[in-house]
């Protein structure tokens, strides 16, 4: 447990290594289609919320004011406004239930994509890597961490191209109302996004703690569930709890460090959208009632009513998109933890396999050589082609092992076996026979190749096992382990 | 919602457009313009709000789902719990089956284990012989209430074992599993689960009997060197050798053996069956084993076949009376070399 204690300490440190983005989105490249889809539908829908807030300046400058005090108001030019605008709203809500549905099975078939490929991974993992890694610790890979990228994809991706278009277009909007008060904006909106990269920074080191916190906790529930029967039979139940409480409040606290700072984005950023909102209103209507000189991109002008209330509802869809991409960005953060996370996983040295002799299924030619063919002969041979790619030879498969001045280590430096010569003969039974810890399951396990040998040859039927393909040799090999394991 | 949401923007305006026009924009007759943004801003508040709640009560259903299944394990009521009034200690390491049957669920037709009746006074030893299968390690879980029995008896020290405050039994019941488990940690911390407040040479004493000492000796850091998960970076002979240590620390009235000698050869086992003798003379032991010679110096060797107990005697009475008993026997003499070597 120390170990994986130290393994997460490094991991928080590390955070994320920048590939981890640029693996993601090869991952999602399958679904390019759909993402431009999506980010289209999800510029239709912000585009509709920003004409909502241009529509009310219309409406009442253009469309109200006019009518006032008109005898016989005339109304067809604002119904037809209104029609427009209920088309325009139709198209962002349509838009939005669709990307909204799409995302959901990029996301979906992202993540599939990506656990299928950890499971095929894991299964070209050597036996040492679960020697030295705990279930758990695996386990918490295809669940936690692939939730963080789901809730990334579904949501955060949707919002971070929708939060930076709304803020890109609300921001030309402005301009387009008056000048100086999106200067005032803007700079207010600078001042608090300096705060909340303040706030942010501190959090995001949590974010990374708590994935490999709860990997942690996950790995002990495990360890505990298998040992159960030894935990009730030594009376550990007690000790088991404390541990496990040890271990759940080092989740709780780095759970709480992150998202206690990062849920306070949230309110901070509204109440300060509030004084904004105010500051906005006060320094609109003063500019307006003392007929201050007015820049917008239409040209210079005085401040009308209208205005000051589109650039009030402008200011507020400024602000909203900023304060969740601040919210956003945290679990952007974990999501890239848990990626890395997974990525490194996929990115453990997998079992080499150098072999280049196979076993085929053989039939005996004339003299009783062995031929390659196709059908099922329940004869085997050893297919052993040529350094120089010109000739292949066969062996019949015979069931020789000879082990030559094999020297092996688990670890290097601790030598297990020293200088071991056997030969078991086909059809030859040979016992290992010794004291436990000598090394006889060892031994097995090298016939295997579940370790690789430090020096020494080990040969089946005269071939270098390291030639033979990993699953063909196991294929020829039958093997009842110490602990044995039957699945459902 | 976002759709609720701009309809009523939209019906907003117009009523709004038709009453300022009505007005004619002059507050002591109707609305203004100022109240209709304000009207307008009001009505995006509550929409909002009201999305947030439709968010909240989707979660809500969410959550409660999961939050059934918490319950239900929280709910589950453990069949096998003390006994308001338990008894306290276990006076001797006697054990008495009585008319015992055991099937693991209700549903099951066929027994388990049927009609055992079984005496093993305290301070001697048992030996449990018989074919994989045989329900043999079933018997055995039966007295640390690891599962109760479905019909009979089985008294531990005189008192039924339902009676005992359970870890005080489970305390003085040490079982060694077929299914030895070591957890991540040091050996020592391994160890100590026996017995908590061992010192370093209980501990030591425990390893010297279970023939441990001699392997942990040899490792670099000794007792405090690191067993990963499950103990796959040791031998399986070593590692039954460590759990054997682990129960002796605990210095039981009756101590079991589940197969737990399996991995570890028969030189080595005969020194832990007399590190036994002379370190737990007033314990019960019970040991169930694949090899007659694991069990041949017991004071009394049953012999099980599907469920019952077929036979019951000396070493040397079953040769001669137990046919089963004498067939493993003589295959087990014969092919001593490739019989039962682990690995």
């Amino acid at each position: 447990m120390e170990k994986a204690v130290k393994k997460g300490k490094k991991n928080a440190v590390m955070s994320f290594k920048p590939d981890t983005i640029k693996r993601l989105l090869s991952y999602m490249k399958r679904y390019r289609g759909q993402m431009i889809f999506v980010i289209i539908c999800v510029l239709l829908s912000a585009l509709a919320s920003a004409a909502s807030s241009l529509f009310i300046e219309n409406l009442i400058d253009d469309y109200i004011m006019p009518l006032i005090g008109v005898s016989d108001p005339n109304f067809s030019p604002l119904i037809g406004a209104l029609i427009l605008m209920g088309c325009i709203y139709l198209v962002g809500v349509l838009a939005t239930l669709f990307y909204n549905r799409v995302i959901m099975t990029i996301a979906q078939g992202t993540l599939k994509k990506i656990r299928d490929d950890m499971f095929t991974k894991m299964q070209k993992l050597p036996v040492s890597f679960f020697d030295s890694h705990t279930h758990g610790e695996i386990m918490s890979l295809y669940t936690n961490d692939t939730d963080t990228l789901r809730q990334m994809i579904a949501q955060s991706l949707v919002q971070l191209v929708s939060s930076v278009f709304t803020v890109v277009a609300v921001f030309f909007c402005m301009l387009y109302i008056s000048v100086w008060l999106t200067i005032v904006v803007v700079v207010a909106m600078g001042l608090v996004l300096v705060i909340s990269k303040g706030v942010i920074g501190k959090s995001s080191h949590y974010f990374v703690q708590q994935q490999s916190d709860i990997a942690d906790l996950n790995a002990y529930v495990e360890e505990i569930i298998n040992g159960e029967k030894v935990v009730k039979v030594f009376c550990h139940e007690g000790k088991s709890q404390l541990d496990f409480k040890e271990k759940n409040s080092k989740w709780e606290d780095s759970t709480q460090n992150a998202n206690g700072q990062a849920n306070m984005m949230m309110p901070m950023m509204n109440a300060l959208g509030y004084v904004l909102y105010a500051i906005v209103a006060v320094l609109g209507a003063y500019m307006a009632i003392a007929g201050l000189m007015n820049v917008g991109l239409t040209g210079v002008n005085v401040l009308t009513l209208g205005m000051i209330a589109s650039f009030l509802t402008l200011a507020k869809s400024f602000t909203n998109p900023i304060s969740q991409l601040a919210n956003q960005f945290n679990s952007i953060i974990t999501a890239l933890a848990g990626a890395s996370r997974i990525f490194k996983f996929m990115d453990e040295k997998s079992e080499t396999d150098d072999g280049y002799v196979t076993l085929v299924n053989a039939k005996a030619d004339k003299d009783g050589n062995p031929i390659e063919c196709q059908e099922k002969t329940d004869k085997w041979a050893w297919k052993y082609p040529h350094k120089d790619g010109s000739t292949t030879s066969y062996t019949w498969l015979k069931g020789e092992i000879a082990l030559d001045h094999v020297d092996f280590s688990y670890v290097s430096g601790k030598q297990i076996l020293h200088d071991i010569t056997i030969k078991a003969d086909p059809g030859e039974k040979v016992a290992l026979v010794g004291s436990t810890g000598a090394g006889k399951t060892t031994i097995t396990n090298l016939i295997n190749r579940f370790y690789d040998i430090d020096d020494g040859k080990i040969r089946f039927d005269g071939i270098n096992i390291t030639k033979i393909k990993k699953p063909d040799l196991r294929r020829s090999l039958g093997m009842v382990l110490q602990d044995v394991h039957l699945f459902t | 919602m976002q759709f609720t949401m701009y309809a009523v923007m939209i019906l907003i305006s117009w009523i709004g457009a038709k009453a300022i026009v009505a007005s004619g924009n002059n507050v002591s007759l109707g609305l203004t313009t100022g109240q209709l943004t304000a009207l307008i801003t009001y009505a995006m508040q509550i929409l909002t709000s009201l999305m947030m709640l439709s968010m909240v009560f989707a979660m809500i259903s969410i959550a409660s789902s999961s939050a059934t299944r918490c319950a239900e394990i929280l709910e589950e009521k453990p069949s096998i719990t003390s006994p308001a009034n338990p008894i306290k200690e276990v006076k001797d390491g006697s054990i008495v089956f009585k008319d015992v049957s055991f099937t693991y669920s209700d549903k099951a037709e066929k027994n388990v284990l049927s009609n055992i009746n079984l005496n093993i006074p305290s301070g001697s030893s048992l030996g449990i012989i018989g074919a994989t299968g045989s329900s043999k390690s079933s018997l055995v879980q039966l007295i640390p209430r690891l599962y109760d029995a479905s019909k009979g008896e089985v008294f531990a020290g005189g008192e039924n074992v339902k009676a005992y405050d359970l870890d005080i039994l489970r305390n003085s019941v040490s079982m060694v599993l077929q299914k030895n488990e070591l957890f991540s940690g040091t050996i020592k911390e391994n160890l100590l689960w026996g017995n908590e407040k061992a010192t370093d040479e209980e501990i030591k004493e425990a390893c010297h009997v279970a023939c441990a000492d001699e392997f942990i000796d040899t490792l670099p850091d000794g007792y405090n060197t690191h067993i990963e998960q499950g103990g796959t970076n040791v031998s399986g002979g070593q590692k039954q050798r460590l759990c054997i240590a682990r129960a002796l620390l605990k210095k039981p009235k009756v101590i079991i053996m589940d197969d737990s000698t399996s991995a570890v050869d028969t030189k080595t086992d005969a020194k832990i069956e007399n590190g036994f003798r002379s370190y737990l003379p007033h314990t019960t032991k019970i040991v169930i084993a694949q090899r007659i010679t694991s069990v041949e110096k017991c004071d009394s060797i049953i012999v099980m076949d599907d469920g019952k107990i077929v036979a019951q005697g000396k070493h040397e009475d079953l040769i001669k009376n137990c046919s089963i008993y004498a067939d493993i026997y003589q295959s087990q003499q014969k092919g001593d070399s490739d019989n039962g070597k682990g690995s």
